[in-house]
């Protein structure tokens, strides 16, 4: 679609040739030849066939700019076992991929001891080897999987949160298609729920998945300007954002401005789209395909996203939420080539256009949101609407997500404390509390 | 009589629904589409009636490789394992040697054993000794179940009298010969027994072959069917599908082997 | 859910050694040769593996490198982890719930299903084991769907009944554990039955024409002649259970995934998220040393108890 121009191909020769040495120098002792041309095959694990479809479509532009003939073996299994997977074979010391996705959730358990350094490549040299590069990626972005200022993977997505609603219900209800805050916009819930008996809120009670019910209240609280963690991995959730949060989304259960369900991919929610129980929601902006178009493809058209209410208090228009990284193992034969092929399909103008119109995902390289091509794509499901555009606008508030190797165990207890707080049976402010006291009790067991 | 046994039959045709609802749910949802197969009130009938589920897991997914690791795998485990419980029961029933007892204690404490807990020294011995691949170490943990030992070895003191086994000794039958002409013939309903839970512990496992198999193509059923079913994405219809499929072949063996599983387990373990 | 009961082997032993026809075998070897099989292959991949988990319990390993030695720590910390306390607590429940309630139920619906001259009996038991062989994703998938608050059909049809159906099943902490435990009997009850309908047709038939000549009752019929008959099936089934669920796993962690508020966390549950989901596998092997002598001890105290002998022929 878009041919990379001269500079970019001779930039990232320049990455090759510093990755190249990089990697020598580490497999000095060991028995691994690294390879430098050729014919290679790379496996690659992920846990979506969509990131497959995207690294097979990438090969040509990869061959064209390295020294490589690329080939792909791919392995599939769900997010976490894909780690459970990886570090298995790693202690036994044979078929650890070559390039591996870790979706965001997964990831803190790599930042477990010394796993990710001992294990994954440091993405900072390459990145660094291109001219501009580090700068042009976003630093939100790369956050969630780094570690002591060293980049372990990439991101597939800077996964905004918006507003998705039901225009034609809007229409017929008379409601303003756009609200400043919300607090202006839970009261209006609450009157549509009384007249309609419809929500523009969800949870998540998804109990056997504590990431999921912890989404819910992430994706405001970071909207809010709180945080699970700091750079530091030190726990900051007790914090009068997360108060505020917490209070919003259970006064909202209450008047019905809210509604939770079971599980925001499934069979529920399904249910809820379906009969008008759910006529609008926060999420991130992969859920159009994976909650909207998976679940109620009939209401194509239909539906339409926005930008999300601001609260009054402060923070900012937009959260971040999901993600996956790609990144390589490293003192492998592959790891070079590993690497060139990710920064020359994942990071490249192309590529990353590519990921948009492919998969929805959006650049994580700030210059790609200003591409012509991207800035005049429409949506179909949501009746034509020029949603990069609003991406793009909503760029500058992505606030940063750091993890920490304890992230779990944060939100195992987060989960069960906040289903608490929903259900009435304590105040936010306890269910904060308490969440602080259990995640100390456990945190470093 | 018959009068009387009208509440009988109701309570069991009651619990019949009760067991068999989930998979007949299961069944109807596989021939909806996908926008159906959650509709409230349930639709018994799918309405329209649609095979494409079906269709896109077979030519989409590697299904029927899946299918054929799983059964091939279960299948040799079943018979590896049968065939080492009957050795070892033979062994714990009618010898007496030295070392007996503490040989059955130490078997006898691996019954509470959780997997988890073996998983990666096993997967990390496997893989050193040069044992780690898939066909041969998928097999591995099903091989040597104490539970089958226990088994085989009641079965046998119950069921094979000591003085045929002397009788054909004195005839010099050799011990292995005594066993393959003997006592195996005389082990068949326990056997078959065993064969059926064995069956499903393989068949149904799913950490281990996670762990181990790494080609997308020796996937086992539900390693493969999970694949379908990961974070956002639900592909429900498929899943329904295959676990629908899956079913087949556990419960063909059950039927094929239901008799010898009704004596193996009366005579067997059971009887006093 | 494996085990076995021992006790009449041992006197069936006895008494053929009393016969004097179990003589010392003139092939010393040959047991040996019958139980290296199994010894081979148990030494290689579980006895090896057992001993690296125990070593594991006394160091700090994060699931990759050199694991640290810090003694006994990961038991001192266990000692005081609610966590674990309450995964102990949970998964006593699970076990009084498998002993008490799907043994008994399993029982009953084998007596029912003995009874004589019932047709397709063929057809009730194929049935009532196939729970058992479903893929545990599609139960976990069918019960979540059952269970749902807002949409589940239990609620419906509570609501049409009743007129109120808000129940949450799987997110209250105590519905919740409820709702595995009607799984547990769901998925469990008629694989029993098949165990105890094996007991109840092994009966001979004339201690029952004895007990009708004398015209004893139906009930006094059950608590005379058919649970003393079925002693040893029931001792094996009870243990059989209560092994298998104090190792529940699949159950909560499908359809809760432990919660809410670790409600549901079982013990099996709690070992796999340490070692898997926070790469504390010195901590999870401690948990599961610990898990196995409660459960061996009481195994053995459930074998004295039930007074089906020890665990040696």
């Amino acid at each position: 679609m878009f041919t990379a121009p001269p500079t970019r191909r001779t930039l990232l020769r320049g990455a090759l040739g510093l990755g190249t040495a990089a990697a020598l120098t580490a497999c000095g002792g060991g028995s691994t030849t690294a390879r430098t041309s050729g014919d290679v095959t790379l496996s690659l694990w992920t846990h979506d066939p969509g990131y497959e479809t995207f690294f097979r479509k990438g090969i040509p532009e990869a061959d064209r700019l390295t020294d490589f003939r690329y080939h792909l073996d791919v392995t599939r299994a769900g997010p976490a076992d894909l780690v459970t997977k990886l570090l298995a074979q790693a202690v036994a010391g044979r078929g650890t991929p070559d390039t591996i996705g870790f979706e965001i959730g997964s990831f803190p358990r790599m930042l477990r001891g010394d796993i990710a350094p001992r294990l994954l490549r440091d993405l900072t040299p390459d990145l660094a080897a291109v001219p501009g590069l580090k700068d042009d990626l976003l630093p939100a972005r790369l956050a969630p999987f780094g570690k002591d200022g060293k980049v372990y993977a990439l991101d597939s997505d800077t996964p905004m949160v918006v507003y998705y609603y039901r225009d034609d219900l809007f229409t017929r209800w008379k409601l303003p298609k756009s609200t400043a805050t919300w607090e202006e916009f839970a009261e209006l819930g609450a009157r549509v729920h009384r007249d309609h008996g419809a929500s523009l809120c969800v949870v998540s009670t998804a109990g056997s998945d504590p990431g999921q019910i912890v989404q819910s209240f992430q994706m405001l609280l970071y909207q809010r300007g709180g945080a699970f963690f700091d750079a530091d991995q030190n726990l900051v959730l007790d914090s009068p954002e997360a108060e505020e949060t917490l209070r919003f989304l259970c006064e909202g259960l209450r008047t019905g401005f809210v509604i939770d369900i079971s599980d925001y991919y499934g069979a529920a929610m399904q249910a809820a789209l379906k009969s008008g129980k759910v006529v609008g929601l926060p999420m991130a902006i992969w859920y159009k395909n994976y909650g909207l178009i998976a679940n109620v493809p009939e209401q194509k058209g239909r539906w339409r996203v926005r930008a999300l209410p601001r609260f009054t208090e402060g923070g900012g228009v937009t959260a971040a939420l999901g993600g996956t990284g790609f990144g390589v193992v490293k003192d492998k034969a592959n790891t070079v080539a590993a690497t060139d092929f990710l920064l020359n399909t994942w990071l490249t103008h192309d590529g990353q256009v590519r990921r948009f119109t492919e998969t929805g995902y959006l650049p994580t390289r700030r210059s790609v949101y200003t591409d012509p091509g991207l800035n005049a794509t429409t949506d179909d499901f949501c009746g034509g609407q020029h949603l990069f555009r609003l991406y793009r606008s909503l760029l500058p508030d992505v606030p940063a997500f750091y993890q920490s190797p304890d992230q779990s165990i944060l939100f195992d207890v987060l989960a069960g404390n906040l289903l608490r707080a929903y259900r009435g049976d304590v105040t936010p402010r306890q269910a904060l509390k308490q969440t602080a006291a259990d995640y100390r009790d456990q945190a470093g067991r | 009589m018959t009068r009387a046994r009208i509440p009988l039959y109701g309570v069991l045709v009651l619990l019949l629904l009760a067991f068999l609802a989930p998979l007949l749910w299961a069944l109807s949802g596989s021939f909806k589409p996908r926008g159906d197969i959650f509709g409230y009130p349930p639709q018994p009938i799918p309405d329209p009636f649609t095979l494409d589920n079906y269709q896109r897991l077979f030519s989409g997914q590697p299904f029927w490789r899946w299918f054929l690791m799983s059964t091939v795998v279960a299948l040799v485990a079943t018979t590896v394992s049968v065939f080492v419980c009957a050795l070892a029961g033979y062994g714990f029933a009618k010898f007496r040697f030295a070392g007996k007892k503490l040989l059955f204690g130490v078997m006898f404490s691996s019954l509470s054993i959780p997997f988890a807990v073996i998983l990666v020294p096993l997967f990390v011995i496997l893989v050193k000794t040069g044992l780690g691949s898939p066909w041969f170490a998928l097999i591995v943990p099903w091989v040597a179940p104490a539970f089958g030992i226990f088994m085989m070895q009641q079965y046998i003191v119950q069921s094979v009298p000591d003085s045929v086994l002397e009788a054909a000794r004195i005839d010099g039958a050799s011990e292995f010969g005594i066993f393959r002409t003997i006592v195996l013939p005389l082990l068949r309903p326990s056997l078959g027994a065993l064969a059926v839970w064995q069956f499903l512990q393989s068949y149904n496992s799913f950490l281990w072959p996670l762990v181990l198999v790494s080609d997308s193509s020796q996937y086992t059923l539900p390693l493969g069917l999970q694949t379908l079913f990961v974070s956002e994405q639900r592909q429900y219809d498929l899943v329904l599908a295959g676990a629908v499929i899956a079913v087949v072949p556990a419960v063909a063996l059950f039927v094929l082997l239901r008799k010898q599983l009704l004596e193996g387990l009366s005579t067997g373990a059971v009887k006093g | 859910m494996t085990t076995a009961i021992a006790g009449p082997t041992r006197t069936a032993d006895e008494r053929t050694t009393a016969d004097g026809t179990a003589r010392r075998p003139r092939r010393p070897w040959a047991p040996y040769l019958f139980i290296s099989p199994f010894y081979l292959l148990y030494v290689l991949f579980m006895l090896v593996p057992v001993a690296v988990s125990v070593w594991l319990s006394l160091t700090e390993w994060v699931g990759l490198g050199t694991p640290h030695w810090v003694g006994l720590r990961n038991y001192r910390l266990l000692a005081t982890d609610i966590s674990f306390h309450r995964a102990l607590g949970n998964t006593a429940v699970f076990v009084l719930v498998a002993v008490c309630v799907v043994v008994p139920l399993a029982l009953l619906i084998a007596q029912a299903l003995n009874t004589r001259g019932l047709r397709a009996r063929d057809l009730w038991r194929t049935a009532y084991f196939v729970p058992i062989v479903v893929s545990p994703i599609l139960v976990a998938l069918i019960f979540g769907l059952l269970f749902d608050r807002q949409f589940g059909l239990v609620n419906s049809v509570l609501r049409a009944l009743f007129g109120t159906g808000g129940v949450d099943w799987l997110g209250d902490p105590s519905l919740a554990k409820v709702s595995i435990a009607l799984v547990m009997l769901w998925r469990w009850t008629g694989y029993l039955t098949v165990f105890f309908l094996a007991g109840l047709q092994n009966v001979p038939r004339e201690l029952y024409e004895a007990a009708a000549i004398d015209g004893t009752g139906r009930l006094r019929t059950f608590t005379t002649v058919t649970l003393p008959a079925l002693k040893p099936v029931t001792a094996f089934v009870v243990v059989t259970s209560f092994i298998g669920a104090a190792q529940i796993f699949e159950e909560p962690y499908l359809l809760t995934g432990g919660g809410p508020a670790e409600s549901t966390l079982s013990v099996t549950m709690f070992i796999y998220r340490a070692a898997f989901q926070r790469q504390q596998f010195g901590y999870a092997a401690a948990a599961a040393v610990v898990l196995f002598v409660l459960v061996f001890g009481l195994s053995q105290l459930f074998n004295r108890l039930l007074g089906i002998g020890r665990a040696t022929s």
